[in-house]
């Protein structure tokens, strides 16, 4: 059903963006090409201008005020000093990252039955070949002109009134544009979409939860398989070399409430590496197979090359939110170690093949059990950051447990499908970590504990620094060598953001989105 | 994919809602129960009375002839906040939040007329009948006049200027005409020309996207967005003359008509 709405001709800046500047988006510090920086999910700035020693100067240079209740999650991108913002629900705007000032602004109209899960969020944008691509929360996936905000075409992906949402920012790859869908409490059926970057059209489709002609079939008790959620709501990564696209899946449906589908649950809560041409599977890993927890693994995939045991080896680390943290081979997907990072009380341990043992008595009740990690983590769809110069992962998380219940599920199109959820434990309030990582360990090497549970990214920079934003809306600096608070902006409002840097005409800046302000910080 | 933060505070917005607007919010709500998806007052006499009311209520800010003024633009025909008969009205009834744009207690019969009137500002052009040969106005807007390098329809063409995908709709002969003639005449202030001198003396022409005090944002002629702060350049003008070249001179009267009956058979989808 994705059907192209609009196909239309000749972009202005075609030659600007190609796919060769998103392979090489390293050598280009001055520029964020795309949502996690690069292709490997690194979240990391080679740029050093800003660093340990004049941090303290920092200072607020412009902001954009989005005017809009809805959180914003945006990961702008920047080129060449313009900087593109998703605005929620779907608006886009091109901003001058010298003086704040808007270029053009884009308005995707939002029908008024759209009721999206968790907002109407928007995590933000791709952009290849003059053509910028998002995702909107009426599940289409739209292109516009990158210099006139003009719409160029417009896919369908799925029905929005049964429950499907676009919130994540695409992943541009050679001449395609990748996009996940939402939506996994609604009792949807989760896949990963290919469009033709050029037209829209569909080149391939990657189900989530195997159809019955598919190997993988079976897992999922009666017909309980064609609402069994499985969304991609965050971006994913990319091997060029191994033409391989690593996407993490979200939850069963329904989340808590596991009565009516005995089984694995495959491919739900795991990471899939598809081809990049055909989007066939190549290797899935289930983190936490037939789930009652809410634990998408839709966390960032972080795609390094490092020894490992010896060996010099191509890994994928990933920090789950089941609270355990995760090392593989991204060849052959081959389970190398995992390791807790946040304090968890439902699994006895992890198999030599990377499968939990899980512990009695930690399902969801009526009357509810107390259980660690929470639903939200551990980590989330917020971003960790990989520091090639420090060779360590940094990564937010929330220290904090729930009390899951379940109730009866009944799936209705387009109603809530949960089954139940995790309500607050009066005996934890929860705290934050950001923590430094070894990544070939787990190991953790310290510790910046926040008051409150985040939602909020984290990036680190050549400059030896760590970015990220309290709950409250503190924007801060740590020393990533020691951890040390360096900095912080008190903007004062819920963050939900991940923060970026470039360089605006050859200074570098550092912007995040807290409450519903775009804020770009530099030194004078 | 739940989060409980944003479940709560979205409950808790909706409290804080009820609580500061409950009384207005309920009289408007009481007002417009069971209001029809499209607008029941439509007849020729619906409109004249809401072009009164329009002239009365709106054109302070909309311009008497729904040219936008400290208010949009209501003759392009395209609604940023929703453009079924019952969006514009919830849009008339409650304003846009946050802007200028203020809502209205007036009755529903009111209201609805009023959309009749803003529906026909819409489609200024769609009822007159063009003199001209639009099959030979085609070859001349693609040929010799050479407009799609700054106009596009049906997603073809430039940017500089308007799309004219919905023109016909849009506008009315007389205006189509004046374009080509004299385009200066009326420039909708979104595409308001200018030109900066750099300190090194070199000239950069394009549309003015935005300004303020201290910066100005262009799209200069080759579709580059521009930034440039006042205090570092030599002279930035703002210009009464249009970006688009008047064709009195280059076409001949027949070769004019022929244009604007193209122009006027210009009415698909944005
Ligand atoms: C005080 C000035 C003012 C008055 C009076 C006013 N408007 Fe507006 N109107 C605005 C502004 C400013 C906007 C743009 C709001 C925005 O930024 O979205 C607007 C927007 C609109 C829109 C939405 C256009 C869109 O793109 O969706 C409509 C329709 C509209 N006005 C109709 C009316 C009508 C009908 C009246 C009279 C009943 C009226 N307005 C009175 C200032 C005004
Ligand atoms: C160099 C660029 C350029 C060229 C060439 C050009 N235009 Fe324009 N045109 C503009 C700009 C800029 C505007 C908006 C300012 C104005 O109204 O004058 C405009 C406005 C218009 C409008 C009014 C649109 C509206 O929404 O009110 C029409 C109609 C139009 N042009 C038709 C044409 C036709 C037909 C041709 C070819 C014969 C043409 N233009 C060639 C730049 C151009």
């Amino acid at each position: 059903m994705c059907g192209v709405l609009l196909a239309t001709g000749a972009v202005w800046g075609e030659d600007s963006v190609p796919y060769t500047r998103l392979l090489r988006a390293d050598q280009e510090p001055g520029n964020w090409l795309m949502y996690s920086g690069n292709y490997r999910g690194y979240r990391y700035s080679a740029l050093d201008q800003i660093d340990a020693g004049n941090v303290g100067r920092l200072r607020l240079q412009w902001i954009y005020q989005m005017k809009t209740t809805h959180h914003v999650e945006t990961t702008p991108l920047v080129v060449d000093g313009i900087l593109y913002a998703t605005r929620p629900p779907n608006d886009v705007v091109a901003i001058d990252t010298r003086t704040g000032r808007t270029f053009w602004t884009y308005h995707h109209p939002v029908p008024e039955d759209v009721h999206a899960c968790c907002g109407q969020v928007n995590r933000g944008l791709a952009i290849l070949d003059g053509r910028l691509f998002m995702s909107t929360v009426d599940a289409r996936l739209i292109a516009l002109d990158a210099r006139s905000g003009r719409l160029l075409w417009e896919a369908v992906q799925a029905d929005y009134r049964a429950g499907y949402a676009g919130t994540a920012a695409p992943l541009a790859v050679k001449d395609k544009v990748i996009a996940g869908i939402a939506g996994g409490e609604y009792g949807i059926r989760g896949f990963v979409d290919a469009c033709d970057a050029a037209t829209g059209r569909r080149v391939w489709r990657f189900y989530t939860i195997p159809g019955p002609d598919d190997p993988h079939f079976g897992t999922w008790e009666g017909d309980s398989w064609k609402t069994g959620g499985g969304s991609t709501w965050t971006t994913g990564s990319f091997d060029p070399e191994l033409n391989l696209i690593y996407w993490g899946t979200g939850n069963p449906g329904p989340d808590w409430n596991d009565e009516h589908r005995a089984g694995d649950n495959l491919f739900t809560d795991s990471m899939v590496a598809l081809d990049a041409d055909t989007g066939k599977l190549k290797w899935y890993f289930q983190y936490t197979p037939h789930d009652t927890h809410d634990w998408d693994a839709t966390q960032v995939p972080v795609l390094a090359d490092l020894m490992f045991a010896g060996r010099q080896r191509k890994l994928l680390l990933h920090p789950n939110r089941n609270g355990f943290y995760y090392v593989f081979d991204r060849r052959t997907g081959e389970y190398l170690l995992s390791r807790p990072y946040v304090r968890q009380t439902w699994a006895k341990g992890i198999d030599a093949r990377g499968r939990p043992i899980p512990l009695p008595n930690t399902s969801p009740t009526e009357a509810g059990v107390p259980v660690w990690p929470g639903s939200d983590g551990g980590l989330n769809w917020f971003s960790p950051s990989y520091n090639p110069k420090t060779g360590l992962l940094y990564v937010p998380v929330r220290e904090k447990g729930e009390i899951y219940f379940k109730v009866e599920a009944v799936y209705r199109p387009g109603m809530s499908f949960g089954g139940g959820g995790g309500k607050e434990n009066p005996a934890d309030p929860g705290h934050g970590v950001i923590l430094a990582m070894r990544p070939q360990t787990g190991e953790i090497l310290w510790r910046h504990r926040m008051q409150t549970a985040p939602w909020s990214g984290v990036l680190s920079t050549a400059g030896g620094l760590v970015f990220g934003s309290t709950m409250e809306g503190q924007f801060f600096a740590l020393d990533a060598r020691t951890g040390n608070d360096l900095w912080h902006f008190p903007a004062n409002d819920v963050s939900f953001a991940n923060p970026i840097s470039y360089l605006s005409h050859g200074r570098q800046q550092v912007a995040i989105a807290i409450g519903d302000v775009l804020m770009a910080f530099g030194l004078d | 994919m739940r989060f409980s933060p944003g479940l709560l505070c979205c409950l808790f917005l909706l409290c804080l809602g009820a609580a500061a607007g409950q009384e207005g919010q309920e009289r408007t709500v009481r007002r417009d129960e069971n209001l029809p998806a499209s607008n029941p007052y439509t007849s020729a006499a619906d409109v004249a009375k809401g072009h009164q009311y329009f002239l009365g209520h709106c054109a302070q800010c909309h311009g008497p002839e729904g040219e936008g003024g400290r208010g949009v633009n209501l003759t392009t025909g395209r609604y940023r906040h929703g453009g079924s008969d019952r969006e514009l009205f919830l849009t008339v009834r409650r304003g846009v939040p946050g802007t200028e744009m203020p809502g209205t207690h007036l009755s529903q019969e009111e209201v609805w007329r009023i959309i009749a009137y803003v529906r026909r500002l819409g489609q200024a052009g769609a009822e007159e009948k063009a003199a001209g040969d639009a099959q030979a106005g085609r070859l001349l807007y693609e040929g010799k006049g050479g407009c799609p390098a700054c106009h596009a329809v049906n997603g073809r063409g430039g940017t500089l200027g308007p799309d004219l995908t919905q023109i016909g709709l849009r506008r009315a002969l007389r205006f189509l005409r004046e374009s080509l003639v004299d385009p200066g005449a009326s420039i909708a202030p979104e595409y308001r020309a200018a030109t900066v001198v750099t300190l090194q003396g070199s000239t950069i022409r394009g549309v003015v996207l935005n300004q303020d005090d201290y910066s100005i944002q262009l799209r200069d002629l080759g579709g580059e967005l521009r930034s440039f702060l006042k205090n570092e350049v030599r002279e930035v003008q703002i210009q009464k003359e249009s970006l688009m070249p008047s064709y009195r001179a280059a076409f001949s009267e027949t070769e004019l008509n022929d244009l604007v009956a193209y122009l006027n058979s210009l009415r698909g989808e944005p």
